[in-house]
């Protein structure tokens, strides 16, 4: 096609204006597609971080809000339930395994969690997926504790490491809980879930290291030592949270119903699937808006891209006069045109598309240890495929716009050109 | 112009359509025939005999698909089953709050009753086909492979939760077939499985192993 041979050079010569609507094509389109697999990614990421469990028991409050102050570690519970409540309700017959969750303390700014070692054996993720261990095992003393994969590789964390404990949640504290060193006995595999970025400690080991504290602080003159606190009874009186396995499936919503209506106490039971689909359905409107934005930006790309090869007609209409009298027909210089506005649309989609996985490839590991999502890099999907289709699509349309009016400048002008 | 405006109204139309509000059409259709609060025995009775009929016509010869029997909710009580049904007019009347210590006490003698609720072991191995809500259990957040199917919408919260014989576990046969969204209505084809109860721990109920999942409408 020598025609678009021409038209390939012809954007050659305006190298700095093409190259700049390019890099407009380019960024609208790595926006679109970067808003959309962030979308598709942060799901699966949601979605693998927790399988297997039946029921989440809390603190009554919201669905969501327990979801992911118990799971991803977001946010903080609104109570603690007493430990009596969890017995009866581990004891209920339809109950299979529990496991307790106590959240509150943090590490460097990672999050500590309180649990047993049924914890390693029961929690999944990733449809069905055990927790394993690189280094070690579960621990067993008071004052042992087991790492996530991010936390071993972020500090350095080596086996019989000893860490201090600090209390509350941020990246800086200024109660310690220095007194009452652990000892990291185990480090565990990488999940890509939030698992990665805890610390874990054995539920006697929190009451430990807050046995002396009373009324939210330490009490000066009370401070009792890690030896003969360990002695003490370290039963806690309260947990964050606890996930519940059932003998079956059926009766999930009976034991839900239970825990909701426990009497002793206000409770919350959430299937996770659901609270998950809860939240996709109240992020979904904010994940439209945002496609919606990034259509518009590629839009506001297409125009600009109109626009330059617009206002560039005038000036070219000579050359359009030289290329008429070496024997162009009009309907050349309309494939011409389009030609010049088609190429722009796709090596800016493929530049967007490279500029997408140089960004993703680049953030990735910012995105993990900020915010604990694991974004990983695939090959576009069908529906990525389908928007950079549409993307060519709109491209080809609005340039039957330049080429149209290309077409009938060269029809009227003729040889002879009256500016 | 006026292209490219049609297909923004179009995407926006159609995102809008998404997150709409779900509807109900199962119980718009009046498909499902849950108990009636006014259960006189003798809308039992032709209920009963309604699936009777229901039977005898798809186990015909001439029905579509022969060896797969369509199945409403009624047909997973066993037919000869009755609960008290003052005591159950009681309960679903929502004269009485669910906070309500009569409420309770009504509770618990139905929870009796619905213990008692058997499984209807004739559906045990067949294939079948029966529409219903999903409620997710597993998934990866575009598909959902393991779910509760239920026979009415938000069966999971408001109200008390149905009983055993009236939830469906549905595993899908090697995750291919699978739901899309929450409380989506869909048609399910695929093996019943009937779980006997060996223990007082375990309650009876059904497993259907899917092979078809469609959308209801």
């Amino acid at each position: 096609m020598p025609i678009l041979n021409l038209a390939f050079k012809s954007l050659w010569n305006r190298r700095f204006t093409a190259s700049l609507t390019l890099l407009s094509i380019a960024l609208s389109v790595a926006l679109l597609l970067g808003v959309e697999r962030l979308r598709t990614e942060s799901r699966a990421s949601f979605a693998n971080t927790i399988s297997g469990t039946d029921l989440i028991v809390g603190a009554r409050s919201g669905a969501i809000q327990l979801l992911l102050y118990s799971v991803f570690r977001i946010g903080n519970a609104t109570n603690n339930i007493s430990w009596q409540s969890y017995q009866s309700i581990r004891q209920h017959p339809n109950v299979k395994w529990s496991v307790p969750i106590a959240l509150g303390d943090s590490h460097q700014g990672f999050r500590v969690m309180g649990t047993t070692p049924d914890y390693f054996r029961h929690y999944r993720f990733a449809r069905d997926h055990q927790l394993r261990f690189t280094d070690g095992q579960p621990f067993a003393g008071v004052y042992e504790a087991v790492l996530g994969a991010e936390v071993a590789d972020q500090l350095k964390y080596k086996l019989g490491q000893e860490i201090v404990i600090a209390h509350g949640a941020g990246r800086v504290n200024l109660f310690k809980h220095d007194n009452k060193p652990f000892t990291v006995v185990g480090i565990l595999q990488r999940t890509g879930t939030p698992v990665d970025r805890t610390v874990h400690v054995g539920l006697a080991g929190i009451e430990a290291i807050h046995i002396d504290w009373q009324g939210g602080s330490p009490m000066p003159g009370m401070s009792i030592t890690a030896k003969k606190a360990a002695q003490l009874d370290l039963t806690p009186k309260s947990i964050t949270a606890a996930l519940l396995g059932l003998n079956s499936r059926i009766s999930t919503f009976k034991v839900q119903h239970y825990i909701n209506n426990y009497r002793q106490e206000p409770l919350l039971a959430i299937l996770p699937g659901v609270a998950l689909q809860e939240l996709w359905d109240m992020m979904g409107v904010a994940e439209k808006a945002l496609l919606a934005i990034s259509i518009f930006v590629v839009l506001v790309g297409l125009t600009g891209m109109v626009t330059v090869i617009l206002t560039s007609l005038n000036e070219r209409r000579r050359e359009m006069a030289i290329l008429r009298s070496v024997g162009a027909r009009p309907g050349h210089i309309l494939v011409l045109i389009m030609g010049e506005a088609i190429s722009l649309t796709l090596f800016g989609a493929i530049l967007g598309v490279i500029l997408l996985y140089a960004l993703l490839i680049g953030t990735q590991p910012l995105i993990e240890s900020r915010f604990g999502l694991f974004i990983s890099i695939d090959w576009p999907s069908a529906y990525e495929f389908t928007l950079l289709g549409l993307l060519l699509a709109a491209g080809t349309l609005v340039s039957f716009i330049p080429g149209f009016r290309a077409y009938r400048y060269s029809l009227a002008d003729g040889m002879t050109i009256r500016i | 112009m006026s292209d490219k405006y049609r297909f923004i109204i179009t995407l926006l139309c159609a995102s809008l359509l998404l997150s709409g509000c779900e509807k109900d059409p199962l119980s718009q259709k009046g498909k499902i025939t849950l108990p009636e609060k006014t259960s006189a025995p003798a809308a039992k009775a032709e209920a009963a005999d309604g699936t009777a009929q229901q039977i005898a016509a798809s186990g015909s010869p001439a029905a579509s698909d022969p060896g797969v029997k369509e199945v409403a909710w009624d047909d997973l009580i066993p037919a000869d089953w009755r609960p008290d049904p003052d005591l159950v007019f009681k309960y679903n009347n929502g004269d009485i709050d669910d906070k309500d210590p009569r409420i309770i006490a009504l509770k618990i003698k139905i929870d009796k009753l619905v213990k008692l609720a058997p499984v209807n072991n004739t559906l045990n191995g067949k294939q079948i086909k029966i529409p219903g809500f999903v409620v997710p259990i597993e998934g990866d957040g575009k598909e959902i492979s393991e779910f509760l199917l239920v026979p009415y919408h938000g069966a999971c919260i408001h109200v008390p939760p149905p009983p055993a014989n009236q939830i469906v576990f549905v595993r899908s046969k090697d995750g291919k077939a699978s739901a899309r969204k929450m409380m989506e209505t869909v048609w399910i084809t695929g093996t019943m499985k009937v779980e006997k109860v060996k223990n007082d721990v375990a309650e009876a109920g059904y497993t259907l192993y899917a092979d078809k999942i469609e959308s209801y409408e």
